[in-house]
């Protein structure tokens, strides 16, 4: 993915705009990447940390994660594709962690500020897992499969499915907060996600002999 | 049209409404970030493991089984009660999380993914596409022959009625297909199976006088080593009939599909204690109703039929009608998304990753409908002409599936030097030397159950194999770094473990 991105070849679906963000000619392929403000603060990451160490003196800090952000756009209709189902088409958001290669449904559109793409490689760089190397194609692929997953799962094979890119894939700066502190019992890292502060316990280690 | 088929018909129809029902509430709630369908909570969970593994079995294979053996037959029921609380255990927690960390939306992938080649999937997907049709297959006669009982037409018609209905549900909408219907349907098993259970211990005058007049049959249908007694115990066949339910259960792709779907790892602690209350209450039951069958109707022409024809003797009308839509709803389900998985198979892990790269989301999908239509022609045939029995069916696949999958499952989630060239060892060595094993006969003259020889070989296999391979193909980085981090289930504290929300696993900073 990196070397993809860096030659400067266009990915997947490139052209089509992604909404709610914009393209900027730069050294990431002739795009930008979409860096999100969390909607949860430094104090509410805090305080998530403090309901599992109680009395816990904390440090905390904003981390990004680089995900890939595409559109797709799925129809469902009748099995000989004569007839469309009613209200079958809808617009899915895919964010694809760009370390692990997992897609996940998003149900909101990502938005945010453009940063610069060299931003969004040196967070993939800093993960803390060596992953394998993507290219927009696997990122595409992971979203399709990910959409006809779900969309096989209600409708199932009765219907035609067609899904199309709306958009291909983009960098996004997903953020979350990393918060470590310690109390009487415990010393812990937990990453805060930044979106809707469900947790992650990093490291724990016992302080206290009892 | 009598009573119980109009009890059929009615059930059908209330059953698609749900389906309806609850595709329409669906598709109204979004999905929400971070879902990717990890939703599941423990009792749906454990019920839908159960009843995606049991229905055609259980109603036909397992009476048919102790009908012919007596209480010998409990050695399959004492590996069936342990193997939801086994897969659960050794399973669920870790491949809950490393299919997450790893980012596996079905069990196949999920081996590519821990194994890295395609050749995994290669050698995997045929193998399961190939017992996943002779799953489908019990549950299609299954199907046919209750069919036959409460309506009363013809095998042949009941079956073609049957397969067709079950292909319908394949291709429509929403239906049936939906966590909550099956649900509903391990629910409506189990109460129909505790009431026919009921009705057959009232019908024999209650436990000790049924026994009694088994015994006066034959004695040795009361012990465990089978109607010729305890001379003619082959101690390898006792081993392999608890081993095939118990730990062979592991090597079901498409069971083992639940544990991906969990809400969060802990979940397989409280699913498993479902699953043990479900099978405690379940599985024992068609197995005594096959024994107190042979008191009730003793000129049964065929075992399999046991459970349907004492529900038929014992049961007033009604309740048939009731207990018998249920057993069929609960068996076609089963088939259906067996069939659905199988479709999947042939389109995403077989023509999309090795044919056609690019196949579009149409192409996939009708690869998906003529897989279907082809197993059910295929299974149509075979079903009508020559029935072969449910329960050496269940019980073959089962094995394949098992001595194919099980050291590959565990290793994976236990092991981290299991590699590739260990998995692919494994998996041909176990379905080999199992599939040998039972075509050749070598489990009479032996006393060895192929499944006892194929477990054997591919856990050998996958030690010897990764062991000796480890210089040449290591385990890469990323998944021992995954391994690594779903070794941290265990010291973590309790309370800082819950509501963890473990897809973030994947998005810690080098220098957290």
């Amino acid at each position: 993915m990196r070397d993809s991105l860096g030659a400067g070849g266009e990915p997947a679906g490139a052209g089509r705009e992604p909404a709610g963000a914009e393209r900027e000619s730069d050294d990431f392929g002739g795009l930008t990447a979409l860096r999100m403000a969390p909607n949860i603060t430094a104090a509410e990451a805090t305080a998530v940390f403090r309901r599992k160490l109680p009395g816990a003196h904390v440090d905390v800090h904003e981390v990004l994660h680089p995900f890939w952000w595409t559109v797709l756009a799925v129809e469902t209709r009748g099995i000989f594709g004569r007839r469309r189902a009613k209200g079958s088409g809808q617009r899915i958001n895919v964010l694809v962690n760009a370390q692990s290669g997992k897609g996940f449904l998003a149900d909101f559109e990502p938005r945010g500020t453009n940063v610069d793409a060299v931003q969004w490689r040196q967070s993939l760089d800093s993960q803390s897992r060596p992953s394998p190397v993507l290219d927009p194609a696997d990122v595409t692929r992971a979203a399709r499969s990910l959409v006809r997953a779900k969309v096989l799962k209600t409708v199932k094979l009765g219907m035609g499915i067609s899904i199309a890119e709306v958009a291909g894939p983009r960098g996004v700066l997903k953020p979350n907060w990393l918060v470590s502190g310690a109390n009487a019992k415990y010393s812990a890292t937990i990453l805060v996600d930044g979106l809707d502060s469900s947790h992650y316990i990093v490291r724990v280690e016992k302080t206290s002999a009892d | 049209m009598n009573i119980e088929t109009w009890f059929l018909i009615i059930y059908f129809i209330a059953m698609a409404g749900i389906g309806m029902w609850t595709l329409k509430i669906g598709t109204k709630n979004s999905e929400g970030f971070l879902l990717g369908g990890r939703s599941l909570g423990p009792a749906v969970t454990a019920l839908r493991l159960q009843s995606s593994s049991m229905s055609g079995y259980m109603f036909l294979g397992a009476g048919s089984l102790a009908y012919t053996k007596g209480y010998f037959s409990l050695w399959y029921a004492m590996g069936d009660i342990g193997g939801g609380v086994l897969n659960l255990s050794i399973l669920g927690r870790r491949m809950r999380k490393l299919s997450q960390i790893l980012g596996s939306l079905t069990s196949i992938e999920y081996l590519e993914h821990r194994y890295p080649s395609k050749w995994i999937r290669a050698i995997a997907a045929p193998i399961a596409l190939f017992c996943i049709f002779f799953y489908v297959l019990a549950q299609f006669i299954a199907g046919g022959r209750g069919l036959e009982m409460v309506t009363g037409v013809p095998y042949g018609w009941a079956l073609f009625i049957a397969v067709g209905v079950i292909v319908f549900y394949t291709f429509l909408g929403g239906y049936l297909a939906v966590a909550y219907t099956d649900f509903v349907q391990a629910i409506i098993m189990l109460i129909g199976m505790v009431w026919i259970l009921i009705g057959t211990l009232q019908a024999v005058g209650g436990w000790t006088a049924g026994n009694q007049a088994v015994g006066e049959i034959n004695p040795n249908l009361l012990t465990m080593w089978g109607p010729d007694g305890y001379d003619s115990v082959q101690w390898g066949v006792i081993i392999g009939a608890v081993l095939v339910f118990s730990i062979g259960y592991m090597g079901w792709p498409h069971v083992n599909v639940s544990h991906m779907a969990m809400k969060k790892p802990s979940v397989a602690r409280a699913a498993s204690m479902y699953a043990t209350g479900f099978n405690l209450l379940f599985i024992p039951a068609p197995y005594i109703v096959g024994i107190m069958a042979l008191v009730i109707l003793p000129t049964l022409d065929n075992p399999e039929l046991a459970v349907f024809a004492v529900a038929d003797t014992v049961l007033p009308d009604f309740a048939v009608g009731i207990v018998m839509a249920g057993i069929m709803a609960a068996i076609m389900s089963t088939a259906d998304a067996l069939l659905l998985q199988s479709g999947t198979i042939a389109s995403q892990d077989l023509m999309q990753r090795f044919f056609f790269r690019n196949l579009s989301d149409r192409q996939s999908v009708w690869v998906s409908r003529i897989t279907v239509l082809l197993l059910a022609a295929i299974g149509y045939l075979v079903a009508v002409n020559d029935p072969p029995a449910v329960a050496e069916v269940v019980i073959f696949s089962t094995t394949v599936l098992g001595a194919a999958f099980v050291p590959v499952y565990i290793a994976a989630a236990w092991w981290k030097k299991a590699n590739v060239p260990g998995a692919i060892a494994s998996m041909l060595l176990g379905t080999v030397s199992s599939v040998v094993w039972q075509l050749a006969g070598l489990v009479d003259v032996t006393g060895v159950d192929p499944m006892g020889i194929g477990i054997v070989c591919s856990t050998v296999g996958i030690i010897v194999v990764s062991l000796a391979t480890q210089k040449s193909h290591p385990v890469p980085e990323h998944v021992v770094a995954a391994l690594t981090e779903t070794d941290k289930i265990g010291p973590i504290p309790a309370h800082m473990l819950t509501g963890q929300n473990d897809a973030l696993a994947a998005q810690v900073p080098k220098n957290a």
